[in-house]
């Protein structure tokens, strides 16, 4: 909250610097690269030669030609169209997962930091009981329950990715709780409830925002790598995932439809988890 | 750990009660069945007793190593089982050594060798903790598999020299996330303790570099670097899925899948529980490894 209310109450032309102090030219280049993929996959109807699920049987896995940039898969699907159009169910899935996870975790985080004592200990134990179920564990579960899909992918991976939010918000909590500016306000007679949200979680705000950008690239790894396994995903839509799920082309060495989409996700996760650490080493640096 | 197993074995139980319909329902699939049959299943899987009590008699059997009958396969889940276990244990025992050799290597070496070497492996590292497993694993499918063809492209070989051969390339794809974490971690724990106190010491006593390094940087920097080890190896697991998907492995990962894709859910319970118990019991045995290490720490105090 506070990250973003900071660098938008200030005046525009101060903004670019402000958050280039924060990560760096690098971070620059990362955030803008992501900017960059958001932009077109919103815009993936306008920009997109032809339709993503198009077949055109005549240029079967062919290279780059003028009609198809980046070629075309076994189908003949266009891969640049398909990239565009499946950028958004890659970016959005993550976006969905880490944002319940947030909603989830920041407040069990509160309440188990603010009130302590016995309550902190359930709390934790429960952090505990989830850290032991891998994500992809927890998904499959879930598909096992409810069918493939993106809904159950991203809500199993959404409580897998809970508690790592939530210890780290936890024990930012414990450290700030201490604090005089937080006993003055107890002693004005402030509720825990009203202190937490108005003081506590914005002044934690940073770490909660680092921690979230790291998993939000653990995130899209994930889904992509259910969306491989035919889990998440499913043919006729596609996201990056499902794209790189084609054995036949590279057991046949017709790489370049594999390795596009297999591009994509390393680099958005480089930049994604390159703008995180750069914002979690910029908090350990003001902390000290 | 055994309450946390006890536990994990509830939820993995309980969550065939949480899905849409009846459990029975779930069992039968995309079968219909008379009555008659229905109530012989019923019976079969107590599904009429009160659920504490179905518990108690999953759990029963299943610390007899029975279990359950597979509902699509007809045949015990653990025969099936012990047919898919060892390709697995073979895959993640040869990645495990790769982890920790390449990656304690690695980091320990970027951290004694600053300047290009260390940057070089550095941004290397960076770009791979951002390379998913399957990826790793098409990559090197395609490149040393179908291109160069050193390696088999398929199933998990026979005898150990054969099945090391199959599983080198599974296996490098499963570490190489793994590898790049740890080699951070391990370049970080270095340095600070090359920085520290206690090298300066052992530095200003006249010791030579050899075993500066070797005794005091290296072992005080392990406990963090055994830590992510740990939670690296136990890891793995969940990642056997994915890559004996990519490779075409007959291992527990594979198993699960099906399963999952027949609704076969006595062995989806079965996998998951053995997945999760080696998750939890690797992770104690980091906890237990931490204590050697380190007699400063003891378990069972609470840190906030």
């Amino acid at each position: 909250m506070s990250l973003l209310t900071n660098l938008t109450n200030r005046e525009d032309h101060h903004l670019l610097r402000k958050v280039h102090d924060r990560i760096g030219t690098g971070g620059m280049v990362a955030g803008g690269f992501m900017l960059f993929l958001i932009v077109a996959a919103t815009l993936a109807p306008l920009i997109s030669p032809m339709s993503p699920n198009a077949i055109d049987l005549l240029n079967v896995s062919s290279g780059s030609t003028w009609l198809h940039p980046l070629g075309t898969d076994n189908l003949g699907r266009d891969v640049l169209s398909r990239l565009l159009w499946g950028a958004r169910p890659s970016l959005l899935g993550p976006t969905l997962v880490i944002g319940v996870a947030t909603i989830i975790a920041v407040p069990l985080a509160a309440l188990a930091g603010w009130s302590g004592g016995v309550i902190d200990q359930i709390v934790s134990r429960f952090l505990d009981l989830v850290f032991a179920f891998p994500g992809i564990l927890l998904a499959i579960l879930a598909v096992t329950l409810y069918g493939p899909g993106l809904y159950p992918c991203s809500m199993a991976l959404a409580l897998s990715y809970m508690p790592w939010i939530a210890r780290v918000t936890r024990s930012e909590i414990l450290r700030e709780r201490n604090k005089p500016y937080i006993k003055a306000l107890e002693v004005q007679g402030l509720s825990g409830f009203a202190i937490c949200v108005r003081h506590l979680i914005p002044n934690v705000s940073a770490t909660i925002w680092s921690q979230v950008t790291i998993s939000f690239g653990y995130a899209l790894i994930d889904l992509a790598a259910l969306s491989f396994l035919g889990l998440n995903i499913l043919p006729p839509g596609s996201d990056w995932g499902v794209m790189t799920n084609n054995e036949n082309a590279i057991l046949q060495g017709d790489l370049n439809q594999v390795l596009y989409p297999c591009l994509l996700i390393i680099l958005s996760v480089t930049s994604v988890t390159y703008v995180g650490k750069r914002l979690s080493d910029e908090n350990t640096r003001l902390l000290k | 750990m055994v309450v946390l197993l006890l536990v994990t074995s509830f939820v993995i139980y309980a969550s065939l009660f949480l899905a849409p319909g009846s459990p029975d329902a779930l069992l039968f699939g995309a079968h219909t069945v008379s009555p008659a049959v229905r109530a012989a299943v019923n019976r079969q899987y107590h599904l009429n007793d009160p659920f504490l009590q179905q518990y108690w008699y999953w759990l029963t059997n299943v610390l007899h190593g029975n279990f359950g009958t597979s509902i699509t396969y007809r045949t015990p889940v653990a025969l099936r089982l012990t047919a898919a276990a060892p390709v697995t244990a073979f895959l993640v025992i040869y990645s495990s050594i790769l982890i920790i050799v390449s990656g304690v290597a690695l980091g320990v070496l970027s951290s004694l060798r600053p300047g290009k070497l260390d940057t070089f492996i550095m941004t290397a590292t960076n770009v791979g903790t951002a390379v998913p497993t399957f990826v790793a694993g098409l990559i090197l499918l395609a490149f040393f598999g179908v291109k160069l063809n050193w390696f088999p492209v398929y199933g998990a070989g026979a005898g150990f020299f054969d099945r090391l051969h199959h599983l080198t390339l599974p296996a490098v794809a499963l570490a190489f996330w793994a590898v790049a974490y740890l080699t951070r971690v391990t370049r970080t724990s270095m340095r600070e303790e090359l920085q520290g106190d206690p090298v300066l010491t052992a530095r200003s006593r006249g010791l030579s570099r050899r075993v500066v390094i070797q005794r005091h940087a290296f072992r005080n920097a392990l406990i963090p670097v055994v830590t992510v080890a740990g939670l690296q190896v136990a890891g793995l697991l969940a990642g056997t899925v994915i890559v004996e998907q990519v490779f075409g492995l007959n291992g527990l990962g594979e198993l699960l899948l099906t399963s999952v894709q027949d609704k076969d859910f006595a062995t989806v319970q079965a996998v998951s529980l053995i997945l999760v118990a080696a998750f939890i019991v690797v992770n104690t045995f980091v906890d237990i490894t931490y204590t050697m290490l380190d007699p400063r720490i003891r378990l069972g105090t609470n840190q906030p």
